[in-house]
């Protein structure tokens, strides 16, 4: 594996973009603080300076890790998921519904809450699928179109129909069986020991599989597949569920894991992390954990900037944007297919 | 002899990608009031020659002289100042704006920042009449003819002042009227001491209009000749090639009886869309047991739409094609798979393998349920087919030989009752052409029915114990292969000339 990233030309492209990035977050620091020096210490050293930030710093790896997977999944069949932000956003709130209806089976719903969340966003990635070979629509287009409908439609039922009365929050109501803390007082639970297991599991399916196999193939060259008999249709259809599946996954484990309860727009921002977590996980499965490191490293570091100096969260989204622009740059990453 | 107006000196393009010799040490010129041909079948170099010249590709090596200097040519803006145009294949016009419009596009004169449209006009018209074109400069491009069409296209070079005119198959979408009086023009043209380079294949147009031949084949000058010193027979030969050195092969000829029949096409059509022209027109046969049964075409007349068909990657019109008697009329290409179908493309990049997989995965995708042994089920394949290439090596870094033996390799492994081979050994070195031919000849030995498709003439004869000649959709002859034949009654009947 090693042998293989060494004077690989992508992964130059994925440590200058890392590089250019973490340069534009110096700069800001010095442009927006007064205390600029204080803001990067806590930015980069905050989140290893004690247990409870880099537990949470662990913890909000999970959803990214999570979503990451799920574009990689579409990405190795030369699809491209960009309805992320929806299908976390709505399998979250399944997720917490179908937990909390099911909260008599004790800690069985939370299991039923997460395949509610897998299956509703497998579905949402499904109809993009079916435009996708029905119709040659883009799924690039339609998956985003619908992400956007998906948010207002989530939107609505949190602050309306499955709204928590004895709550000011505008969220649903609080589950009762959660996922076990590993490392209190941090938020960390054993959902990012699935997570893991999940990554695993699927870089076995994606590497050593059938449809690993397929999915790989149609990515590489898609008439070459054809030609040797594989179903195109079949794998992007199957390729768009399983993408939709583990973005919906990502919203169940924040549910499950730290929240408890959908909070109107929780998770905004988590697909388009989730898209630049995947491009620069070197389309290799086990690449997102690194990559879900990093951002969630940033982000908690932004945090604890916030809260020592007078710095707002903006700079972390900045950053974050820049990462996501210079991923989609084919010069610095290279003819990467 | 006549001024030079352009030449080459050891050109060379390589296509690195494709690892293709397009063109290889080619040494050329070109001289006014002469038209120079340059002949060949597809795929000869031809056209890329001309896109070096026209600056649309630059060459790996060697040098161009324009008027006795050197120059570098990197664009086509290059070219046209240099005094070079070019009528390509495809008109390039704009279909809503009049003749002046489209001539002086690019070029166009301005009059306090405004274009001079009336100025314009008056030049264009002038050049036309010049040249006694039967056009009007007013007249907008859709009212147009092709072969008016094509005149707009020669009025935009001498526009631009173009003293080198380079035609890329101006014949090719012209009526046989509208072609004698392109020929008239560029007779006209050439007495007003242009330096005319015309490509095509087409043997009785080149006699008709050249002073000067040059033949190509597969990227290499074979020769410039004076038209006087050429017959059709000399030149045909010159352009399908010199005879190769022929493995002995036991032809069996056509006696085959129902009972043998493998793959049966019947009265096979295909329409593209909105074309009233079918791109195969009532194909019928019969592939046999222990047969090899060659069809051989030049490229454009049916022969990528009949491998597409039997590969299951197009679906036919009309007629109906089965396999041991059971129907398999638009079955796509994992239903054919399951049934046994072997098949070789002629596209080894496109369709015959994935680039960015491994040697060993490229292998496997015919046994999908087996990925798990498909170290164990490569290395015979590479020991035995002698594939330069470790199994987990990229695709892509195999040279174009390599994975083309990888390719054969693969499907002769998977082959049950029959074979698809399309161009089986393009691009492919002698000793791997022998190589690839005695399996061929050992697949039929063993019984089973084989269909080759080849441009080149040289492998049909050579294999094949029926012969298919294809022209314009159709299949215009058959020869029994068992039979001594000539190449180049074949090649005519290939070119259309005989039907």
């Amino acid at each position: 594996m090693m042998k293989k990233l060494k004077n690989n030309k992508t992964l130059k492209g994925i440590l200058t973009i890392i590089s250019l990035s973490l340069i534009i977050l110096v700069v800001l620091a010095f442009l927006l603080s007064d205390e600029p020096l204080l803001t990067l210490n806590a930015i980069f050293v905050g989140p290893l300076s004690n247990l409870y930030y880099f537990g949470n710093t662990l913890n909000s790896m999970i959803p990214l890790m999570l979503g990451g997977l799920g574009i990689l999944v579409a990405l190795k069949c030369g699809l491209m998921n960009l309805g992320g932000e929806g299908q976390i956003y709505l399998g979250a709130l399944f997720a917490s519904i179908f937990a909390y209806k099911f909260q008599g089976l004790g800690y069985i719903s939370i299991v039923i809450g997460l395949i509610a969340g897998f299956l509703i966003s497998s579905l949402i990635a499904g109809i993009s699928g079916i435009f996708k070979v029905k119709y040659n629509t883009s799924e690039m287009i339609t998956s985003y179109l619908i992400s956007v409908v998906v948010t207002s439609i989530t939107n609505y039922l949190i602050s309306s129909p499955y709204k928590d009365p004895k709550t000011n929050l505008v969220a649903t109501s609080k589950i009762k069986y959660m996922l076990h803390d590993i490392l209190l007082p941090s938020q960390l639970t054993t959902g990012i020991i699935y997570a893991v297991i999940i990554i695993i599991v699927l870089n076995r399916i994606l590497n050593h599989t059938r449809f690993g196999y397929e999915n790989r193939m149609v990515g590489y060259n898609k008439e070459f597949a054809r030609y040797g008999g594989i179903s195109i249709n079949k794998t992007y259809m199957l390729s768009m569920l399983l993408s939709g599946g583990l973005h919906g996954l990502a919203g169940g484990f924040a549910i499950v894991g730290t929240y408890g309860t959908a909070i109107k727009s929780f998770s905004s921002g988590m697909g388009w992390n989730a898209i630049a977590i995947a491009l620069i996980a070197l389309n290799n499965p086990l690449g997102v954990i690194p990559a879900a490191f990093f951002f969630a490293w940033i982000n908690q570091g932004t945090l604890i900037a916030m809260q020592t100096t007078n710095i707002t969260s903006d700079i972390a989204l900045i950053v974050q944007s820049c990462i996501l622009f210079l991923t989609t740059s084919v010069v610095l990453l290279g003819d990467n297919k | 002899m006549a001024d030079t107006a352009i030449s080459v000196e050891h050109l060379s393009k390589w296509y690195k990608t494709e690892s293709i010799m397009a063109n290889d040490d080619l040494t050329l010129s070109f001289h006014r009031g002469e038209i120079t041909c340059i002949a060949g079948e597809n795929g000869a170099g031809k056209s890329t020659l001309m896109k070096i010249l026209f600056g649309m590709t630059t060459p790996t090596s060697g040098k161009i002289f324009v008027d006795g200097k050197e120059v570098q040519i990197p664009h086509p803006l290059v070219a046209q100042s240099l005094g070079i145009g070019m009528v390509h294949q495809k008109f390039k016009l704009f279909n809503d704006l009049t003749i002046s419009e489209n001539v002086a596009l690019g070029v166009e004169k301005k009059k306090h920042f405004l274009l001079d449209k009336k100025t314009i006009r008056k030049e264009v018209q002038q050049l036309i009449d010049d040249h006694s074109f039967k056009l009007n400069a007013d007249d907008k491009i859709k009212n147009l003819g092709t072969g008016e069409k094509q005149l707009v296209e020669i009025l935009k070079m001498l526009y631009r002042k173009a003293e080198i005119l380079i035609f890329d198959e101006p014949t090719a979408v012209l009526t046989e009227s509208e072609t004698q009086s392109l020929f008239n023009t560029v007779r006209e043209l050439k007495e007003a001491n242009k330096c005319i380079i015309l490509i095509t294949h087409k043997v009785e147009e080149i006699l008709a209009i050249s002073d000067t031949i040059s033949v190509m084949r597969k990227g290499k000058l074979i020769g410039t000749y004076e038209r006087s010193h050429l017959d059709e027979k000399k030149l045909s030969d010159l352009i399908m090639g010199e005879h190769v050195d022929q493995v002995k092969v036991h032809k069996v000829g056509n006696n085959f009886s129902e009972e043998d029949r493998v793959i049966k096409f019947e009265d096979v059509t295909v329409y593209r869309k909105h074309q009233a022209k079918p791109l195969l027109d009532h194909i019928s046969f019969n592939a046999h047991r222990g047969e090899i049964l060659g069809f051989c075409g030049v490229s454009g007349n049916g022969m990528g739409i009949l491998e597409a068909i039997l590969g299951g990657m197009l679906p036919i019109s009309s007629g109906h094609i089965y396999l041991n008697n059971s129907e398999i009329t638009n079955l796509t290409s994992d239903k054919l798979r399951k049934k046994g179908l072997a098949f070789v493309p002629a596209d080894r990049y496109q369709y015959g393998s994935a680039a960015d997989g491994t040697l060993s995965e490229n292998l496997i995708i015919n046994h999908k349920n087996h990925l798990k042994e498909r170290n164990e089920f490569s290395y015979p394949l590479i020991e035995q087919f002698d594939i330069d290439g470790t199994v987990d090596q990229k695709m892509k870094t195999l040279s174009g030989g390599n994975i083309q033996k990888a390719i054969v390799a693969r499907e002769i492994e998977n082959m049950k009752s029959y074979i698809v081979l399309s161009n089986p050994t393009w691009g492919m070195d002698l000793a791997a052409t022998a190589y690839i031919h005695s399996q061929i000849i050992n697949l039929k030995r063993k019984g089973a029915s084989v269909i080759l498709l080849s441009s080149n003439v040289d492998e049909v004869l050579l294999l094949s114990d029926k012969i298919n000649v294809l022209n314009n959709g159709r299949i215009v002859k058959s020869f029994d292969g068992s039979k001594h034949l000539d190449k180049l009654i074949i090649g005519e009947y290939m070119l259309g000339k005989k039907v």
